[in-house]
Order: C-alpha cells, then structure tokens, then sequence
C-alpha cells in the first residue's frame, strides 16, 4: 500500500515537476501560489536543479523559453494577473515548438481581481491568449492528487508534441490539504535533437518563430495545425460518473467540479437521477464524448466559477435542441454544492422546450 | 581592368571569418550591424568557442542575426533576450550565450530585463548596438534619439517636455554591483572598430572566465532612417553622439582589468 | 549642436557628398582587382555583395578605391580599385575593416611568385 502523505494543492505542484524531472523553475511571487515558488526556492538546489525568483512573470516565461530551448524541462507558476503577462511568451514558445510547463492557479479576475480561486482564465489559456494561430494542452485537476499527477502528466505530453502545456488549477485547489501519493520519479527523459546545446560536432540549430517572407509562413502553421489536430485525436481526457441513468448532467472542472459531486450525490438521495461530466483536458476539449452523451441526456447544468466560459464549449459541443444551463460564482467566490442543488432542482422543475 | 588570379601562396590578410556565413546581408548600405556581426565572428573564431557560442536574437534590424553566424541562436521576444540568455546560462553554464539587441528591444522595453540581468551579475555578455532611432519599423524615436534629432515620431526634432531625454544605458547599469565589464565603443572609423572588437573580445573573455555580467555598447550609424549618405552618417556620429554617450569602460572590476593585463591581452 | 534634419524632397536627385571618389572602371559582373606588383598587397571586392556605402573609399588612407562605373541590380555603385593608384596598396586592411558587407578581402603577393610576373 504506498504511502499517503497530507499535503497542499501547490505543494503537490512542485513535488509532482520535481518527480517529472523538472530541471528547471522559474517564478514571480503572486497569490496564491506563493507557495510553489517558496518549496522549489527549497527542493530545487537540494535536487541540484535550476531555480530563480525572477523579475516579473514576464522574464520567467522568457526563462522557461530559454530553459525549454536548450532541452531542459522547465516550468514557471503564476496565478491570473501573472499569466495575462505571460502569453506573449506562451505565444512564442507555440511558433518555436517549445515544449513547457505552465502552471495558473487561477484567482479572481479580471484586473487585480481578488485572491480567492475563480475559473475565469479559461477562455484566455482554452482560445489562446496570445497573438496568433495556436493552441495549447490544458489539463484541470481535481484534487491534490491530480495536482501533482497532471503536473507529471503536462511535462510529459510537453515533451511529446513540442508545446506549452497549462495545469489550470485555482486557488482554492492550491491551498487545499488533502492526502496524496507520491509517486515514482521519472528516470529517463527524452532526448531533443533540436535543442541548442552548442553546435558541437553537428550543424547549427536554431530556435525561432519568425519567417520574413509571408509567402513562406502558412506552411510553417500547417505543421502547428496538424501537431493540434493529432492532440485532439489522441488525448482527450474526461471523467464520467453515474452517466447511464442520468436525465441531467452537471458538466465541470476542478474545484467547481467538487462541488458539483457533492451536488450529485445530495440529488441522487433525493431520487433525482444526476450524473457528472468532468473534463480533464479543456484543450484538447471533450466535445465527442459529451456529444454522444447529448443523444440521450436533454439536460446539461454548467458549474463553473466564471461568467460563464466553459459553457461556450458545452454549447458547442451539442446541437440547439438541448437544454444548457449555468449555475456559477465568480470573482473568487466558491461555489457550494447546496446552490448547484437548488439549480438542479430548479432546471427539473421546468418543462423542457423553448 | 585586367583580370587576375590569385595564388594559395600569398599571404591572407584579411578574409570573411569562418564564424560569418557566407550570405550576402541584407542590411542597408553603410548599416552598422554588418561590421557588428563581422567582430563578433571574428571574436568567437579568436577565442575558439564556435561549438559553444549562442546567439540569442532580440527584434529590430538584427532579427535574423542568428542567421547570419555560424552557431547556434535563437529568437527571442522584444526585451527579453537577457531572460531567455539567463536561463541558457544557468541551465547549461559551458554554454557561451550573448543577446545582441538594438537600442529599442534594450532601452525601452526590455529595460526591466537588462537591469535585472545586471543586478544579478548573470554570467553572459550582451552586445548592444546603439543607433539613437528604430531602424526595423522606419525611423522613430527610440530611447536613445537626441534632443533635437528628427524621427518620424518626433518630427520636429525631439523635445523633452513632450518625449523626455536620452538614456545613457552605460552610465546607468554601472551604479550596479551585478556588472563586471561595460563599455561603450563605436566603429566610425577604422582605430575604433578596432578598439570595438578589443571590447567585445574582452566582454566573452570576462564571460570565459565566470567573472559576471558584461556589455558592450557599440554606436552606429543608421544611414537610411537619419537621412544621410553613410560617410556622412559617420560624421553625424561623431560630431552628435560621442558628445551625449562618451566612448570609454565604465565598469571594469578587478579581475577583469586582470585579465585585460594578462597574457594575450583584450 | 544636434540639428533636426528633415527628410529629403523626393524631386531632388541624391549627390554623393564625398568628393574624393573617382570612377574606377570596369564592367557589369566583373570582380575587380588590383594587378599583381612585386610584393604587393592586394584588394579583392566583391562587387556583388558590395552596396556602394563608400566607407572603404573614405577609409583607405591612399585612396586606392573609387566606384565601378555600372550600377547592379540592386540600384547599388559598386566600389572597386582604381587601376592606376592599384599598386599603392600598402595591405593595411582598414578598407576591409570598415565594410559592413564583408565585401572585401585582402592579401599580400607570395614573394615565390614575384619573378615571374608578367608586365601588366
């Protein structure tokens, strides 16, 4: 039986990119992931790897860029306001191919926001907050456990496809304490025949994002296109519970979608027949299983703590004859399962049809 | 005109280094950054560290500059070139990174970089090629344009109530601690390119040798956006920018002035 | 003091405003070079690299360099050596230092080979 040790949300960050073979962190203090960049200040020499508080979130993303591009793994933390400043980076990295790990713990937004968790980067890290035609992999965590396995999970896919990978985790999930598992380190890394390591013995490589001639460029996002189209096919990730007999689905992820279990399980009591749809990857996005739930479920509630994002997206993925509500909070507010209840119950009320 | 062969038996005294591609550039006659690139190439063929060497590319006229040298180099985003050099040289420190920016990517945005690449006393060497406007986009104000001088931003010559002075980037990293060598050279006319390259080969010896963060700041003349013939150019320089950025080390610690005495010299 | 300079009237014609340059000669696409002297230096431009900016010709201290008398096809003078001042090259190399282009080379005659030049 392995061990279980309590821990943090954000601990479990760190320790699960050190376990991954993280060589390299880069951060700027933000709340609330202070405590990422305060354990790899720690564990990172005592691993004999590379950390650095930086200047700004604006010279930690360039240092995953530089990092990434000599073949390091490499990641930085932030949190909302941080990550506005680092898609500039990110937009970088998906045009040279580099691979990198993100971590947002997201909090209320938009400007200064608040420091209470909130889901309202989803749009920015799901569509591309940067300039430009890409996309990158976004996994949401659910627990502790999955903090530290997704993390391990983002270096690995990272280094798979040459391309920034976001943990969209949010600060309630950071400053949780649950028990987790620590698991095996990995021992082999890939090697990267790309990366700048001195031209010794070979031709020079070089790393860039940049064509002077238009005329040239489509061929070069082509390539980017067909690497998302590859990621949409192979690693799409989801969680379904109690699915067969549901008549009404709660589609959400990471802490709303704690939430929404407790909501589930408070229904299923009532005799209300709820199942939970639970997206992991938000890019590449679930839209086929959710689809094919559509055919026979008519009713979908969305949880989530923003406007309304994630709904986007569960619209998309359904034709206009199904009934797609929002329940929510935002602006670092939890959302509880009692309210997500009361939505339930208010959706079942209703008759169906517009 | 008579045609004439030449013989392997005589003597070279000066060729293309092997560090300097052998494509033709695509820079504006008379544009400084042709002989920047050349110096630097003839550094790293000098000092032996071609297979170490990393061009770490900034935006502006010198965009493609990791084209143009025989290493390894890559892009970076607008100012952030010290970061991205920062993290090559913690990562893996026998690499030999420099960023090569232009007065715009280190001036102005990537202000908050450079300064911070300073104070930490980073083992690289940025080379920064100073030309008092912004060349890539067409002739705007950069940081370092004169009072007075013409830009296509401040079309009735700079004025400082409404576009403030001249950033002396020397003077002002060298109230840092971080840095181990800065100075400030030129190249318009053939005694200082010489002393440029003395310089620059200085900066990478400083960086060989793990005694900090160096820079070089190089003046240079940008024919086409200051409307000028490039001679010309030359003689505007020296007549409008040596007196606003005097030539001259300003930070030279201990074991660089060292090195600097030492065996083969700067 | 830095004087505001304002952008040139597209009607004016641009004149060079070095007044040391002389016509060197020579035809379209042809490499110019200096004839072979007894242990003489030599330049070698590279007239398809060479963009006319004239900081060679400012820089040679004997003032063996002039402008080709074609235009290429990028609209560039090419510089090149002037015929009759050729052997004056002393082999100092600051014209190669000045070129932005790396459009010239410099070299010195092997002394082996001196006896057999043929007059030029």
């Amino acid at each position: 039986m392995p061990k279980k040790t309590l821990m943090a949300g954000n601990i479990a960050i760190a320790e699960g990119a050190i376990l991954a073979g993280c060589q390299a962190y880069f951060g700027y203090p933000i709340t609330p992931q202070n405590e990422i960049l305060e354990h790899m200040s720690k564990r990172m020499p005592e691993e004999g790897r590379v950390f650095m508080q930086t200047e700004s979130e604006l010279a930690a993303i360039n240092m995953v860029y530089g990092a990434a591009a000599t073949g390091y793994r490499a990641m930085t933390s932030t949190s909302s306001p941080g990550f506005s400043l680092e898609q500039e980076g990110i937009s970088y990295m998906s045009g040279a191919e580099l691979p990198g790990v993100i971590v947002n713990v997201m909090r209320g937004g938009p400007g200064l926001g608040n420091i209470g968790g909130a889901q309202g980067d989803y749009f920015q890290s799901t569509k591309g907050g940067g300039h430009g035609d890409y996309r990158i992999i976004n996994l949401a965590p659910a627990s502790v456990q999955e903090m530290m396995d997704f993390t391990m999970l983002a270096f690995e896919l990272a280094d798979k496809y040459r391309i920034p990978v976001v943990v969209l985790a949010d600060g309630f999930l950071g400053q949780a304490m649950e028990p987790a598992v620590m698991r095996e380190p990995v021992t082999e890394l890939p090697g990267k025949a790309w990366a700048i390591t001195g031209a010794q013995g070979r031709s020079k490589n070089i790393i860039n994002s940049f064509e002077m001639e238009p005329v040239n460029f489509p061929s070069r996002v082509k390539l980017l296109l067909q690497k998302f189209d590859k990621i949409r096919r192979n690693e799409v990730r989801y969680e379904g519970l109690n699915l067969d007999d549901a008549t009404l689905v709660i589609v959400a992820y990471g802490s709303a979608s704690r939430s929404a279990l407790t909501a589930m399980k408070m229904a299923r009591q009532e005799g209300i027949p709820v199942g939970l749809f639970r997206p992991i990857t938000l890019f590449p996005f679930p839209y086929e299983p959710l689809s094919n739930l559509a055919q026979r479920v008519n009713d979908f509630l969305v949880a989530e703590l923003s406007l309304g994002q994630l709904i986007e997206d569960v619209k998309l993925a359904m034709g206009v004859d199904k009934r797609v509500e929002l329940v929510n909070q935002y602006g670092g507010v939890p959302l509880s399962a009692e309210e997500i209840l009361e939505a339930i119950k208010k959706m079942i009320k209703q008759p169906i049809g517009r | 005109m008579t045609k004439l062969e030449t013989s392997e038996l005589d003597t070279v005294l000066y060729r293309r280094p092997e560090s300097l591609e052998d494509y033709h550039l695509h820079f504006c006659p008379g544009c400084g950054h042709g002989i920047v690139h050349r110096l630097i190439a003839e550094v790293v063929d000098e000092l032996n560290i071609r297979e170490r060497a990393v061009c770490v590319a900034s935006i502006g006229c010198s965009v493609n500059v990791y084209h143009y040298l025989n290493f390894d180099g890559l892009e970076s985003a607008h100012g952030r070139a010290p970061a991205v050099a920062t993290a090559i040289k913690r990562c893996r420190p026998h690499l030999i990174p420099f960023t090569y920016q232009g007065d715009g990517d280190l001036a102005a945005i990537g202000t908050a970089e450079i300064v911070h690449a300073c104070a930490r006393g980073e083992n690289i060497t940025t080379i920064f090629v100073n030309n008092a406007i912004y060349g890539m986009t067409g002739g705007q104000m950069a940081p370092t344009t004169l009072i007075g001088m013409y830009s296509t931003s401040t079309p009735g010559g700079r004025k400082p109530p409404l576009s403030g002075y001249p950033i002396r980037v020397c003077e002002m990293l060298s109230t840092l601690d971080g840095p181990a060598y800065i100075a400030r050279v030129s190249i318009h006319n053939p005694a200082t390119v010489k002393k440029a390259k003395q310089a620059i080969k200085l900066a990478f010896r400083t960086q060989l040798a793990g005694l900090g963060m160096s820079l070089v700041e190089v003046l240079s003349p940008c024919p086409v956006n200051w409307r000028l013939e490039p001679v010309e150019a030359l003689k505007w320089l020296t007549e409008n920018m040596l007196p606003q950025y005097p030539l001259g080390e300003f930070k030279v610690i201990e074991a660089v002035a060292a090195l600097k005495k030492g065996a083969g010299g700067a | 003091m830095h004087s505001a300079r304002q952008p040139r009237e597209a009607t004016q014609t641009p004149k060079c405003s070095v007044d040391f340059c002389r016509p060197a000669g020579g035809r379209r696409g042809e490499t110019l070079v200096a004839p072979r002297r007894r242990d003489s230096a030599y330049i070698i431009i590279d007239t398809e690299r060479c963009k006319g900016c004239c900081l060679c010709i400012s820089a040679c201290p004997k003032g063996i360099i002039g402008l080709a008398s074609h235009i290429d096809q990028m609209g560039h003078t090419p510089a090149a050596v002037i015929e009759e001042k050729a052997h004056e090259c002393t082999g100092c190399t600051v014209c190669a230092i000045m070129c932005p282009d790396t459009a010239i080379s410099v070299y010195r005659r092997a002394k082996v080979l001196a006896s057999q030049t043929r007059n030029h």
